[in-house]
């Protein structure tokens, strides 16, 4: 019999469904409905972002707060970071150029930021299959291995948005000034520093996440 | 053969409403004319959906709601259905535009002066955005070359330069942003001085939305829609090449010229091909954006270092 999911899990999951809900929302309303897949592919990349920064904060926030939830979620979140970047991608190569390589091979040749949009999709789309309990109990030296590459997606994704973003690129300047703090935290020294004293209330909400 | 530059079917009620149009559109060919007859079959006023009206390939007009629902108007706002919410309270009378510069007669003007005091055609252009995506839009204009023939240009004159409104109290996007603002934009006398160039006054029969680019824009087809810079204040003849506003951003993307151009690719969108709005699917960019005769303006230029 399968395990009932935790309450972290029901909740992480209810989290990444809502931009899709708000997305169909939005599109139902009208807005975008003469340019639909420039919508979606802007809409879909920028949570695909939101959504690969939160799963980066999960290690660190479990440091400073010692809440194993914490490592629940980032699974959740991680898969939702994959999803919204296959909506990404798919709507790019199948809905916008409906996969016709006449115009997309010219396109990748000519456009290094979709290359490494692309380089950052297949890494996910690695980190998404090899991501089930399953596999990560019997090759738990290869998981984490594999999975240590969401460093590299990140900047990769990061690096891929400061060019794909037009004018004013304040936003991708705060996504790496994120990203950045969140790989600092990881540097052992600092972590130990951030690190707070088991709290009560700490301890009562991790326990009700993981029930 | 109806005149090959442009198409001019347009419903004939229009021009009964407006004997000026009338006066304008019989300078153009007969057949032109004709066509305008045979579309009246079917339309009755100009509607801004499923109008009947076409560019001189075939392709229909894209309807209002997009035209003047979908836009870019960073004045406003960088999102493109902003503009049309924003806009609203927008003041655009009293509205003086200057021309001035290298010219014999400088001329102080009024939008609405301007406009009755210059012949406005109507002109179905394709409207092709650097972004990768176009419309077909039907202009009302006045022949930027009439305005300039008004004027007299000197002979030292070699450039035109627009200048965009910049009122920050009315338009937020001016207000605590890092663009360089007012919004520029520049075109060689032959260019500003081609049959094509216009001196946008309205879309589909009406006077221009606030959002569109009310109540004077510049209107060139065969440039991506950035050059056609919005609420013109200032025109003047100048003999240096001007720095628009995103070349100013952004020189390694968007050249002086910025001709619609499928052979030369674009760092962020595609330029070989293009989402024409309302349509599924992409279509292939066309050299000029199908504007070919404007090919002997760039003869002997490398389109490729003079993008």
């Amino acid at each position: 019999m399968r395990k009932k999911p935790s309450n972290i899990q029901i909740l992480s999951f209810l989290t990444s469904l809502i931009p899709a809900i708000w997305f169909i929302i939005i599109y139902t309303q009208g807005a975008y409905s003469s340019y639909p897949t420039l919508f979606l592919t802007q809409f879909s990349g920028k949570w695909a972002i939101i959504f690969l920064l939160a799963s980066l904060a999960c290690t660190p926030l479990y440091s400073i707060f010692h809440m194993n939830s914490f490592l629940q979620a980032r699974k959740t979140i991680g898969l939702a970071t994959f999803y919204y970047a296959a909506v990404h991608a798919g709507t790019f190569i199948i809905l916008d150029y409906q996969f016709d390589l006449r115009w997309l091979i010219p396109e990748f040749q000519t456009k290094p930021y979709l290359l490494l949009g692309l380089a950052a999709f297949l890494l996910l789309l690695c980190l998404a299959l090899t991501s089930g309990k399953h596999f990560q109990r019997k090759f738990s030296k290869l998981w984490k291995k594999i999975h240590r590459f969401v460093y590299l997606i990140g900047l990769l994704v990061l690096l891929h948005s400061y060019f794909a973003i037009k004018g004013e690129k304040s936003t991708a300047f705060v996504n790496l000034a994120i990203y950045l703090i969140l790989m600092l935290l990881r540097i052992p020294t600092i972590r130990e520093k951030i690190s707070l004293k088991d709290h009560k209330i700490f301890q009562n909400l991790n326990h009700w996440l993981n029930s | 053969m109806p005149d090959k530059k442009i198409d001019e079917i347009t419903p004939e009620k229009l021009y009964q409403s407006r004997r000026a149009f009338i006066k304008s559109a019989l300078t153009y060919s007969s057949a032109a004319f004709l066509a305008a007859c045979k579309a009246s079959a079917t339309g009755t006023t100009i509607q801004p959906t499923s109008s009947g009206i076409s560019d001189e390939l075939g392709d229909p007009a894209t309807a209002g709601e997009d035209i003047f629902g979908f836009t870019n108007y960073y004045e406003f706002s960088s999102y493109k259905s902003e503009p049309t919410k924003l806009a609203q309270v927008f003041q655009t009378s009293p509205w003086t535009i200057q021309i001035g510069g290298l010219v014999e007669n400088p001329l102080e003007i009024t939008a609405e002066d301007l406009k009755s005091q210059f012949p406005q055609v109507e002109r179905v252009y394709r409207m092709r955005c650097v972004e990768g995506w176009s419309m077909v839009i039907p202009w009302l204009g006045i022949p930027l070359k009439e305005v300039l023939d008004a004027v007299k240009p000197t002979s030292t004159a070699q450039y035109v330069r627009f200048e965009g409104v910049f009122d920050p109290e009315q338009l937020p996007g001016q207000k605590y942003s890092t663009y360089p603002w007012p919004y520029i934009e520049g075109l060689r006398l032959d260019e500003a001085m081609h049959d094509l160039t216009l001196l946008g006054t309205g879309i589909y029969g009406k006077d221009l939305t606030l959002q569109n680019g009310a109540p004077l824009r510049l209107v060139v087809p065969w440039k991506y829609g950035f050059k056609s810079i919005k609420a013109i204040t200032k025109i003047e003849l100048v003999k240096e090449m001007p720095t628009s506003f995103w070349m100013a951003l952004a020189p390694h993307e968007y050249g002086f010229y910025a001709n619609v151009n499928p052979n030369v690719p674009h760092p962020r969108w595609s330029q070989a091909t293009e989402q024409r709005i309302g349509e599924s699917g992409r279509r292939d960019t066309l050299l000029f954006n199908g504007y070919d005769e404007v090919a002997e303006l760039y003869s002997g230029m490398d389109l490729s270092v003079n993008f």
